[in-house]
């Protein structure tokens, strides 16, 4: 359950931010999971709900959106979309890949209300 | 909320393709394709304050800036903070400063992944006590609880740090960086990290080693490759472990090798058994071959 790690991450990022930007309670937070991150969505929202209680996203909604994963085949070199590096090669038909993309997690933006 | 109609949307109702916005962020240069799942989209929030976009520059205090053009006391007032911060991105800072402390210490990094019972821990003693009178070794060693592997493994002459994840899963560059601080990485030497046995969490963090290992015994399905791909993409090398019992178990090697490969085409495939000593010549070998392309590296 590394998503328990991510979560408190993101909860230091949000108190540092709230600090910096004088806010005391969120509205809303969007975060993009790439889908070869090793984070799943759902242990994502389950442990930051268990982590919000008295924080200042004691009010917020958590948008969570997936960012599909982007491979390149080491055969061919064209790129493709995939959720898993085993994942064929949709143009050549073989195995083995290169991640180019979605292997990210972010924190893109809040919605805070104003004091 | 808007103030014209009451919907969760946008100023004037119009609305802002989020993706975008967001590929043309520094921070996203590759990211030209679309998400999977379209969110919400971005809004200008209403005001009841003045807007003070310009307030110390205007003598202007402004209240009709907002989606209504009046302004309501007591109506929500809300605002965006664009952040685009990587949640790994402080592991990676970390990992790099590790990676660092390896650099100096010309001393390479092993980072050991399996499942619990893959019998990491045996192998490291054989190896160790075949190493420790001719190379520099230490191990920090990840469990969960207890320091009987710290203390198995501290028995073969080399220097071990045991790190209790309590209820963690993995082990992260940040305990990496306290235990270089309890324990410098050996000069000219090796240092072998044994994670937590599991094959999923620590696939994902980066310990700024030279080399992650993943480790699989024929007592464990030949799927495992297909069903925790993860950990053997991210791994230079696969060890298949307890070859010893290969007679009394339905091990397919040669399945397992090929399910690796598909998955990592360039990863090395040793068996070993601690136990009877088979391949772990071959083993050493890969290791030393890893000190040489290390310190060509260096120089």
């Amino acid at each position: 359950m590394h998503e328990a790690s991510l979560a408190e991450e993101l909860i230091e990022i949000i108190n540092a931010t709230a600090r910096r930007e004088h806010f005391k309670h969120v509205k809303k937070v969007e975060l993009e999971i790439g889908e070869l991150s090793c984070v799943d969505p759902e242990s994502l929202r389950f442990a930051i709900e268990a982590l919000i209680y008295d924080s200042v996203l004691d009010l917020a909604t958590i948008n969570i959106s997936q960012i599909p994963g982007r491979l390149q085949c080491l055969h061919c070199k064209k790129e493709f979309e995939g959720n898993s590096v085993h994942t064929a090669c949709p143009y050549c038909q073989q195995f083995g890949t290169r991640i180019v993309g979605g292997d990210d997690m972010q924190l893109t933006e809040l919605e805070i209300y104003e004091e | 909320m808007c103030t014209i109609c009451g919907c969760d949307s946008l100023t004037k109702h119009q609305y802002v393709n989020k993706r975008s916005d967001a590929s043309k962020n520094s921070l996203h240069p590759n990211n030209t394709w679309q998400p999977a799942i379209d969110i919400i989209t971005t809004q200008k929030p209403p005001r009841y304050l003045a807007s003070n976009d310009n307030a110390k520059d205007t003598p202007v205090l402004n209240f009709g800036d907002n989606a209504a053009g009046v302004t309501v006391a007591g109506c929500e007032s809300t605002r965006l903070v664009n952040l685009q911060k990587s949640l790994f991105a402080k592991n990676n800072t970390f990992a790099q400063q590790a990676r660092e402390h390896l650099k100096t210490q010309h001393c390479l990094g092993l980072n050991l992944l399996s499942s619990p019972g893959t019998g990491k821990t045996t192998l490291l003693a054989e190896t160790l006590s075949l190493l420790v009178k001719t190379l520099p070794c230490s191990v920090i060693e990840g469990d969960q609880q207890t320091t009987l592997d710290a203390d198995r493994l501290a028995a073969t002459g080399a220097q071990t740090l045991q790190i209790n994840t309590g209820k963690g899963c993995h082990l992260d560059a940040h305990m990496m960086i306290q235990a270089f601080d309890r324990i410098p990485a050996p000069k000219s030497g090796v240092v072998f990290i044994e994670n937590v046995g599991n094959l999923v969490c620590p696939a994902g963090f980066d310990l700024g080693e030279h080399h992650k290992i993943v480790a699989l015994s024929v007592t464990e399905g030949e799927d495992k490759p297909l069903k925790y791909p993860d950990a053997f993409y991210h791994s230079s090398l696969l060890l298949i472990t307890k070859t010893d019992l290969l007679p009394y178990v339905d091990f397919d090697i040669s399945k397992c090798r090929q399910y690796a490969q598909e998955i990592n085409p360039a990863i090395k495939i040793i068996e070993v058994s601690a136990k009877t000593g088979q391949g772990m010549g071959d083993w050493l070998n890969w290791l030393y071959e890893q000190i040489s392309e290390m310190t060509s590296e260096n120089q």
